[in-house]
């Protein structure tokens, strides 16, 4: 009994060596280069800098204190709220709505597939140049397409109202492509026969879709639902490209403030205190997702 | 109210593969019929076009005298047991036995008094709140069933709803299928490779084999009277012995002869004139043993002992035949491995059939 627990200890030790073995370079990587930025992040954040200086001034939680009082950046992390939601939201229907499409049985679905995630492989700067022409409210196709129906084009570089839903179509239709294969991933693995099985119980198509369908893409839903708000949150190029974050700060977001903070104005102390902000803030709202979804999604 | 069910010439393709051909049989109201044949023999396609599950290719499908060609499964008012049971994994047992009652727009309190009655007649009321992972397969097995008895549908189609569970449990789940069957008196289609569920179940029995209908009767006829060699020796088990040879004349009447072999043949057996080629054949329980020097002995000699307790199964080589002879005796006879045997047909209880068609003479 005595010596058939100290083989086990052992065993146990044994399996422990070769897991650190096998983890330990991973861990060590990590370490350096995503905990220890992330750690002084926070640190710098504390600090008043200009990146070049030699003098870190001390100021506690000024930087913290002074950011969040100003209205300027209460209007920036709204702009936040408005692109994350808002391309999240679309991404999500739209790329729900085009793998239901894509997971029929028609011709010609495979080279829409491809069209629709190569934007996904190319950079956000290169897709945000072809928006520009996109966009022209003179010269550009959506305004020559408008101008078919008779409806003038807004104008969308130097319009507030209009800049922002610009940015998000265009990050929507970036991003799309990711989303719909996971959706059509997650499609696929469903087995016919529920929906065989739904169809002799009586259900129609729409019956099917939201009892068989939608619970059996949960799980799918959930990941894609946190995958895509994390990275929406951290959009940078397109805006870069597109608006710089204008008209007015209409574009602005708080990573996008981030940069400017940190490699234009050289407030490092400031770009620290929003990249902690922000790190926060994703954390909660992850965390959030996780918890609330968590009940209703079905792991088979 | 059970329905009859009947095929018309249905056919069924899919590309060059020709599933289900000129299908044309009737099945009554309240029947337990089980459809039963080698794998690939086109069982499930037929079932699934009962279903409203696959198309026809040709021909016409009548539920209750009416054709239901091109009509969706929900209008047919069926329901089938899957394989797979293909339960709906996220919800409960309860909820699987209810979806299609609320898919009907049934009043919920009708809803709580069926599914309550179909858990009690299936034993499932302390499972209604679990997922169907948290149930075992024989469980599984019974939630899959009462969803679809819960619907109280006029025909029932089963494809092999037994086969993913053991042995013991097929046994005991067969015997309450039939009960059930009778207690409800739904038509019911059942589909099955399986021999034995086929001769135990059903009421009448429909044997496939490449897409083509070999026969439809009762087990007992479908028994004692298969329409050919491919029915004689699927069903009943051990299969039935044959033995290739000719028919001569031999005096007054007829004889079988093949290497080794000569049995007079009783008059009616064969149709009058006929001569030439045939395939004789034997049930296993119509064979006994005999003296080595009986001239209507087929002797041989003993390759395998299979004793079952109730009987004993003797598998013997014979010259000039293909594969063994197999024999039931009762379980007291004493034979050994390796000795030399010989074994006398009932002559009366012999089946022919035509060398070159198969067909029964
Ligand atoms: N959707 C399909 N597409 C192409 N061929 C099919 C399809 N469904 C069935 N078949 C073919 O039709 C024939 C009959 O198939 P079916 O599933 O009816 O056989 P079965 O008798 O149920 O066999 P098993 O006992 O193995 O389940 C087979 O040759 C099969 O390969
Ligand atoms: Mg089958």
């Amino acid at each position: 009994m005595n010596s058939a627990r100290r083989t086990g200890d052992r065993h146990a030790l044994r399996d422990y060596a070769l897991f650190a073995a096998f983890v330990a370079p991973n861990l060590l990587l990590l370490l350096l280069f995503v905990y220890r930025p992330l750690v002084q992040g926070v640190w710098l954040s504390f600090f008043s800098w200009d990146l070049i200086s030699p003098d870190w001034e001390w100021v506690g939680l000024d930087n913290y204190r002074e950011y969040l009082t100003d209205s300027a950046s209460h209007y920036i992390l709204r702009n936040t709220l408005i692109f994350s939601v808002g391309t999240v939201i679309g991404s999500m229907s739209l790329g729900l709505g085009l793998a239901l499409l894509l997971n029929l049985p028609l011709r010609g679905r495979e080279v829409v597939r491809t069209i629709l995630f190569t934007p996904y492989v190319i950079s956000g700067a290169a897709i945000g140049v072809v928006w520009l022409f996109i966009f022209d409210p003179r010269l550009g196709l959506l305004a020559a397409l408008l101008a078919k129906v008779g409806l003038p084009s807004p104008d969308w570089f130097n319009d507030p109202n209009w800049a922002m839903p610009m940015v998000i179509i265009a990050y929507v239709w970036k991003n799309l492509g990711y989303t719909v294969v996971v959706f059509l991933a997650g499609l696929q693995s469903i087995p016919g026969d529920l929906y065989e099985a739904a169809r002799v119980d009586g259900a129609g198509s729409w019956s099917r879709l939201r009892h068989v369908t939608l619970p059996m893409l949960s799980p799918v839903t959930l990941f894609l639902l946190v995958t895509n708000t994390l990275s929406s949150v951290q959009a940078f190029d397109m805006i870069r490209v597109m608006t710089q974050g204008g008209p007015l700060e209409a574009t602005k977001t708080m990573n996008y403030q981030l940069y400017e903070e940190g490699f234009v104005r050289f407030h490092v102390g400031t770009a620290s205190t929003i990249a902690t902000l922000l790190f926060l803030l994703l954390l909660a709202t992850t965390l959030l997702q996780l918890r609330t979804m968590e009940r209703r999604v079905h792991y088979s | 109210m059970p329905a009859s069910v009947s095929f018309e010439h249905v056919n069924k393709t899919f590309g060059d593969v020709h599933a289900v051909r000129d299908l044309t049989m009737e099945i009554d109201e309240g029947e337990f019929l089980v459809l039963v044949g080698p794998s690939g023999c086109g069982k499930t396609t037929a079932l699934r076009m009962v279903a409203g599950l696959e198309d026809l290719t040709s021909g016409s499908i009548r539920i209750a005298d009416e054709v239901v060609n091109g009509r969706e499964p929900r209008d047919r008012d069926i329901a089938m047991v899957f394989q797979s049971y293909a339960l709906y994994p996220h919800m409960s047992v309860f909820d699987n036995l209810a979806f299609g009652l609320r898919q009907r727009k049934t009043p919920d309190d009708e809803i709580q008094r069926r599914v309550a009655d179909t858990a009690a007649m299936l034993g499932l009321e302390d499972l209604l709140a679990r997922k169907p992972r948290q149930l075992s397969g024989g469980q599984r097995q019974r939630v899959a069933l009462g969803r679809a008895i819960v619907r109280r549908p006029n025909v029932f189609l089963m494809d092999e709803p037994l086969s993913n569970l053991d042995a013991h449990l097929r046994l005991r789940t067969r015997g309450e299928i039939v009960t059930l069957q009778r207690q409800l008196q739904t038509t019911v289609i059942y589909v099955t490779h399986d021999q034995v569920e086929a001769m135990t179940m059903g009421t009448r029995i429909a044997v496939l084999n490449q897409g083509v209908l070999q026969q439809v009767d009762t087990p007992q006829h479908l028994y004692d009277h298969p329409a050919n060699v491919f029915v004689a020796t699927f069903i009943g088990s051990p299969a039935m012995n044959l033995f290739s040879g000719e028919v001569t004349a031999a005096g007054e009447g007829l004889a079988f002869s093949a290497t080794g072999m000569r049995f007079p043949l009783a008059p009616g057996l064969v149709p009058v004139g006929h001569t030439g080629a045939v395939i004789l054949g034997f049930r296993p329980e119509h064979l006994r043993l005999t003296a080595t020097d009986d001239p209507l002995g087929v002797p041989g000699e003993v390759t395998l002992l299979e004793p079952l307790g109730s009987d004993l199964f003797v598998s013997v080589r014979v010259a000039g035949h293909e594969g063994a002879v197999v024999a039931r005796l009762a379980p007291e006879t004493v034979v050994r491995v390796g000795e030399r045997i010989a074994l006398a047909p009932d002559l009366s209880k012999a089946h022919l059939f035509a060398a070159d068609t198969g067909a029964r003479l």
